[in-house]
């Protein structure tokens, strides 16, 4: 706005009525902005996932298993942060080596996951008649099947010719590559069902017929205008599902099926941490189960806030 | 055209169902289970529990499968066996054998033990019955060999009772057994512990039907020559049992013993301390010091006992020993030489995990009959010494690569001292499979743990297990020799039990075929004198411990907990606590 | 319509038989049913071969299936090899003991939910919100067995130890038909079970609350001049509850199938338990037996969820 302008209303005003308006991701920004909450899940992310990349930088992964039998289960103290575990390995190293796991498996998991959720959501809506049928149908069948028998088989075939995979010269058990591969072929049919949804509805509107009868082919018109609109729902269903990979890694890993010893990982840790509850070692639970939470508990915040964002109808403020 | 194909398509589906309906023969078993209290009759009618009666409470974290004696192996079933069935003879809290059912202890002196050996004479005591009023007799005992030899009937083990020749029942408390052959553990036919099940059935029950693996009564006997008779049953939760009135002691002290289903044993911890159960028999012996924390309202008992826990190379041939135990896959080369075994042996630091991981409650045993009469005492376990193991890695040609790891040559190849290690996934075996690799790595060895849970591990060869397989390279597992010193050590051992596809349920888990070995095995039961049996023994032990075959980690130990209400009686490993619960008693 | 539903059903068939399939193959891979008998010295090779035989494990894996499927299309499915009691018999005396707790669980979610949906709904990004977003957040993200472990420390054993009144653990011996007994051994594992799924069903009774309340029939509603509380309560929440009425549709099937962690930490007689523990010993005619009668729950299930879609929303045509 210039100060030497003569009459500066007529400006602005013409500024605003010819200002272009807000795009739909500065909308979606705005909206996000709003909800406290989800702010603090950012914020929250952030820090665990420093405290993850920078540890990792400063603490090799070696002493991550440094068995010290001497040392072992002593409270938190300045040579171990976090106190030791039933071998006397750092707790603190550990808890570094099972965040660079939960952040690997959670990422890698929810991309398989979207992924199958997304190609056979939308090609079952897209093509229709048999496709429908089959695809709907084997996803009823994986509902049905579930993942801790999988990860049985899995690790008791796999488990033993996939010793350890080494990535940025730090080795991880095999089992972590399983726990991956299970997590992410059996968490995508919900998101599977909302694809369907949104492309059954989608593929009546005007602009994918004129598309089609402009040539377009099938692939083009879902990957370039039907897989976009439902990006909201890929979204939300992204975060959402990385809370939920996270979650079931540790679930799976307390239960003993999933990253198994002796790489570490917060689930893992707690199968251990268990049997030494009642002697009072409580450094061996309290961290890995408050990691957990605080780290499911700010994806979540922000995965509610991205569906508040993304829904058109949610602002009755703005 | 699309109604069509789906009609076509029903009536496949129909016709492929109705096939496979037709061929399948309907269950064999008659599926009548048992669902009222069998009733307990003694003097003065049925048994109760009277309001404010003495009772205790076990927790189990196993339910059991079946409950009568020869039909089972699972310890959780055998300890309830315990109390609702007895034998002619057991071992009590000293080790000792004493009678039972019998008389007295057939031996040379008072002629129950014939000069050859070969006919062993029992004599019932007086007016023995069971729970039921029935009368007890030396036809129950024949009828019990009979039925465990008749090959329409499935028992687990017929080891022992398939050596007998004959039984005679001159009258009703007189049984003589005539062996076919010289069998020395005869000790352990007829006989009830915590690892051999050998008391009497009921013939006035069971006669005439077969197929017993799956009948009712085997699963819940209802009537009981033991102290304690089971009364209920609730599936996945629950068992009571009620004290048996014609036991031959006497009516036993407690009015009434139930068992809880629990899943796991923090479980029971929880429900020990807040006094919901009395007692829990299988603690894992790193849970000792988390146990005896909790005196004095929980008491602690730690009994060492014969099972031991081990690691043992795979040391299969497929070549095999003139033409004898021939496995499918040869083992781990570098095994093959005394000198690599006995380095990592030396190399574990055993003693070290025994003082830290499980809080120095057990020993590191020399042989595979630690804590008995029968170990060979001359022998002491190698102590630690990594320079030792290292100087002998360096003979044997193997030496330290860039990586840290050593490698040299066996049979011609390169090869580096790397090999996987499997056994379950209980936590204790994976803190000391970390101890171990953490030890090895100190000497230059690689030893890479895998865990799996136990029904994958302990898989048979049908099913692809690592063991039998010979798909592993080293190994570990709990397993003990008793009664008799002699129990299935043929089995483990012997040239003619390597799993092969030519034999796929050998149990000789190492893949040895070591034909001195078969020999020395085979002179243990030669005679039926026991210092003649401890001489061969011991030479048995000696020759298994210079040949470093296995790694002897420690010895077992039986860790219990139970409330301070709860007064149990007197017990020894070999008899286990179940023994004489006729004496159990409550503050 | 019924042709639909013939079609539908038809279709089912052939899911579930594809399931059995593939569950058959998955626990004869997963465990040997057998290999608790690995260890023990006194069962001899011999033995251990007989047993086998007499439970038809040596067949090969093709005809052991249809040996199966046969039975199982007659009813019966078979006998354990662990228990030896009829699959049939053991499902059901742990199937009321499953649902009586987690049907419990449900309708107090269900209840909780709507309460915490609406009132976050009516007052969004207020205070209130704020505090019960975060505190069902925090529930929704708490693993089970952290929850179920804790509470069972604390509120059974602690309490004890410290004097206060104080719940069962579970390992006690109690009558699952005795109702007083039930209730009290319900409180903690039906607590567990409903503060981690609460959140989960709360949020979405919020989300489809708003969108409902910003659409034009609703503003229509409010200019004609009916009050607030007509306009949530006539219009605005009948609508949004349908799809709430879907989202449990779906859910109903798992819950025949209990939950594994919390049955275990509080020592219920129920189906997870039965799962989890028969699964480990490979024994195939109780897991198959459960994973069949869950399979026919999600398929049927499904069948009416999307039927009950094209009477709530008139534009989706059953294909």
């Amino acid at each position: 706005m210039s100060s030497e302008s003569a009459v500066p209303d007529i400006a602005i005003l013409n500024a605003e009525t010819t200002a272009p308006p807000l795009t739909p991701r500065q909308l979606i920004m705005r909206r996000f902005r709003k909800h406290h909450l989800a702010l603090w899940g950012v914020v929250g992310f952030i820090l665990i996932s420093a405290f993850i990349l920078i540890g990792s930088i400063l603490v090799n992964n070696t002493r991550a298993n440094e068995v010290d039998l001497q040392a072992r289960l002593s409270p938190p103290s300045q040579a171990h942060w976090m106190g030791t575990d039933s071998t006397g390995r750092d707790i603190f190293a550990r808890m570094i080596h099972g965040g660079q796991i939960s952040l690997i498996v959670g990422f890698l998991a929810v991309a398989i996951s979207v992924s199958l959720g997304t190609i056979i959501g939308g090609f079952a809506a897209y093509y229709g008649g048999w496709v429908d049928i089959i695809l709907m149908r084997f996803t009823e069948a994986m509902l049905s099947i579930p993942a801790l028998f999988l990860l049985i088989v899995l690790g008791k075939y796999l488990g033993r010719d996939v010793q350890t995979i080494i990535v940025f010269g730090q080795s991880y058990s095999g089992s972590v590559g399983i726990v991956i591969v299970v997590i992410g072929v059996t968490s995508w049919m919900y998101l599977a069902r909302i694809v369907r949804a949104n492309v059954l509805s989608l593929r009546e509107l005007d602009y994918i017929s004129a598309s089609r009868s402009l040539g377009a082919s099938n692939m083009r018109i879902f990957f370039r205008h039907l897989v976009p609109n439902t990006m909201g729902a890929i979204i939300v269903s992204s975060t959402l599902g990385l809370a939920g990979a996270i979650l079931n890694e540790a679930y799976v890993s307390f239960l003993g099926l999933g990253v198994q010893p002796p790489t570490a990982s917060w689930g893992n840790m707690l199968t251990s941490a268990q049997s030494f509850i009642q002697r009072g070692a409580w450094w061996m639970w309290v961290f890995p189960s408050l990691f957990i939470i605080i780290t499911i508990l700010c994806i979540n915040l922000v995965g509610d806030g991205l569906r508040d964002a993304f829904d058109p109808r949610s602002n009755r403020h703005i | 055209m699309k109604k069509n194909f789906y009609v076509l398509i029903s009536l496949i589906a129909l016709a492929s169902m109705v096939l496979a309906a037709c061929g399948a023969k309907p269950t064999e078993a008659p599926a009548v289970v048992v669902t009222e209290a069998p009733v307990v009759t003694g003097p003065g009618g049925s048994i109760s529990f009277p309001e404010g009666g003495k009772s205790v409470t076990g927790a189990w974290t196993q339910e059991p499968d079946n409950i009568a004696p020869y039909y089972t192996q699972m310890s959780y079933a055998i300890w309830i066996a315990q109390l609702t069935s007895v034998g002619l003879a057991e071992w009590d809290d000293q080790g000792k054998f004493v009678a039972e059912l019998a008389a007295e202890v057939p031996t040379a002196e008072n002629g129950g033990v014939s000069a050859d050996g070969l006919t062993i004479t029992w004599k019932l005591k007086p007016s023995l019955k069971w729970s039921d009023g029935e009368p007890l007799t030396s036809a129950d005992v024949k009828f019990t060999w009979e039925s465990v030899m008749d090959p329409k009937n499935v028992p687990m083990s017929k080891t022992g009772y398939d050596k007998i020749a004959s039984i005679d029942t001159p009258d009703d408390t007189t049984v003589v057994i005539k062996f076919s052959e010289l069998y020395p553990p005869w000790q352990t036919v007829f006989t009830q512990g915590p690892n051999n099940q050998g008391s009497i059935l009921p013939k006035h029950i069971l006669q005439g039907k077969t197929g017993l693996e799956k009948d009712p009564f085997i699963h819940w006997p209802t009537i009981a020559s033991g102290p304690f008779v089971i009364t209920e049953w609730v599936p996945g939760d629950y068992m009571t049992l009620l004290p048996n009135p014609n036991f031959y002691a006497g009516r036993p002290k407690l009015d009434r013993i139930q068992i809880k289903f629990v899943p796991t044993p923090e479980t029971a911890l929880a429900a020990l301390q807040t006094g919901d159960i009395d007692w829990y028999p299988d603690f894992s012996e790193g849970d000792i010091v988390t146990v005896g924390a909790l005196e004095p309202a929980v008491h602690l008992l730690v009994k060492p006992g014969f099972d031991f826990e081990h690691y043992f190379f795979n040391l299969g041939t497929t070549a095999g020993v003139d033409g004898k135990g021939k496995a499918d896959v040869d083992g781990f080369c570098p095994f093959k030489d005394i000198k690599v075994r006995k380095a990592i042996t030396l190399g574990i630091n055993r003693q070290a995990f025994v003082d830290s991981l499980l809080d120095g409650k057990t020993t590191v045993p020399a042989t595979q009959w630690p804590n008995s009469s029968w170990t060979n005492a001359s022998l002491k376990p190698d102590a630690y010494d990594a320079a030792a193991a290292e100087a002998l890695l360096d003979e044997a040609g193997y030496k330290k690569g860039a990586d840290g790891i050593r490698a040299g040559k066996c049979d011609g190849k390169d090869v580096k001292l790397s090999f996987t290690f499997d056994t379950t996934d209980k936590q204790l075996r994976v803190d000391i499979a970390l101890a171990v690799q953490s030890d090895l790595a100190k000497i230059g060895i690689e030893f890479k743990p895998t865990h799996t849970p136990g029904g994958t591990f302990f898989a048979g060869y049908t099913d692809g297990g690592v063991m039998p397989t010979g798909k592993f390279q080293m190994a570990g597992y709990t397993t003990g020799f008793y009664p008799d010193p002699m129990t299935g050590v043929m089995d483990s051992f012997s040239c003619e039990n390597v799993p092969s596809k030519d034999k796929p349920a050998g149990a000789n888990n190492y893949l040895l075929c070591d034909p001195k070995l078969d020999e020395m095995m085979a002179a243990v039961n030669a005679s039926a004198d026991p210092a003649v049996r401890k001489t061969a023994l011991d030479a048995l032990q000696k020759y298994i411990f210079d040949q470093y075959y296995v790694v002897m980690m420690y010895a077992r130990a039986n860790v219990y907990g139970y409330t301070d209400r709860f007064v149990p009686a007197p017990f020894g490993f070999a008899s286990n606590m179940d023994w004489n619960a006729e004496l159990w008693d409550v503050k | 319509m019924w042709a639909y539903i013939a079609r539908r059903s038809i279709q089912a068939l052939f899911t579930l038989l594809i399931i059995t399939v593939l569950c058959f193959i998955l626990t004869r891979l997963s465990a040997d049913p057998l290999a608790q008998y690995a260890t023990n010295p006194n069962m001899t090779a011999a033995d251990r071969e007989a047993l086998r035989e007499r439970l038809g494990l040596n067949q090969p894996m093709p005809l052991q299936y249809f040996k199966w499927l046969g039975l199982a299309v007659q009813g019966d499915l078979g006998i354990s090899f662990f228990s030896k009691q009829p699959v049939l018999l053991m499902i059901s005396q742990r199937l009321p003991n499953t649902l009586k707790l987690m049907v419990t669980a449900e309708i107090i979610t269900i209840l909780l939910s709507l309460f915490l949906g609406i009132v976050s709904a009516i007052k969004q990004y207020s205070l209130l919100d704020n505090i019960i977003s975060t505190l069902s957040f925090i529930g929704f993200s708490m693993p089970i067995f952290f929850i179920a472990l804790g509470a069972m420390l604390i509120f059974a054993v602690q309490f004890k130890a410290w004097g206060l009144p104080y719940l069962p653990t579970g390992a006690d011996i109690w009558n699952t038909k005795d109702p007083v007994a039930l209730i009290q051994h319900m409180i903690l594992p039906v607590s567990c079970l409903v503060i981690i799924t609460t959140a989960g069903y709360a949020r979405f009774i919020r989300t489809s609350i708003l969108e409902v309340l910003g659409l034009d029939y609703i503003r229509t509603a409010r200019a004609k001049g009916l009050n607030n509380r007509t306009v949530f309560f006539k219009h605005a929440l009948r609508n949004a509850a349908l799809p709430l009425v879907t989202i449990i549709g779906l859910d109903i099937p798992y819950l025949l199938g209990g939950a594994l962690v919390t049955e275990s930490v509080f020592a219920w007689p129920g189906m997870g338990r039965l799962f989890w523990e028969y699964a480990q010993r490979g024994d195939f005619p109780v897991v198959l037996g459960i994973l069949l009668i869950i399979s026919t729950a999600v398929v049927v299930f499904t069948i009416i969820t999307d039927i009950v879609y094209t009477f709530v929303d008139p534009r989706i045509r059953l294909s």
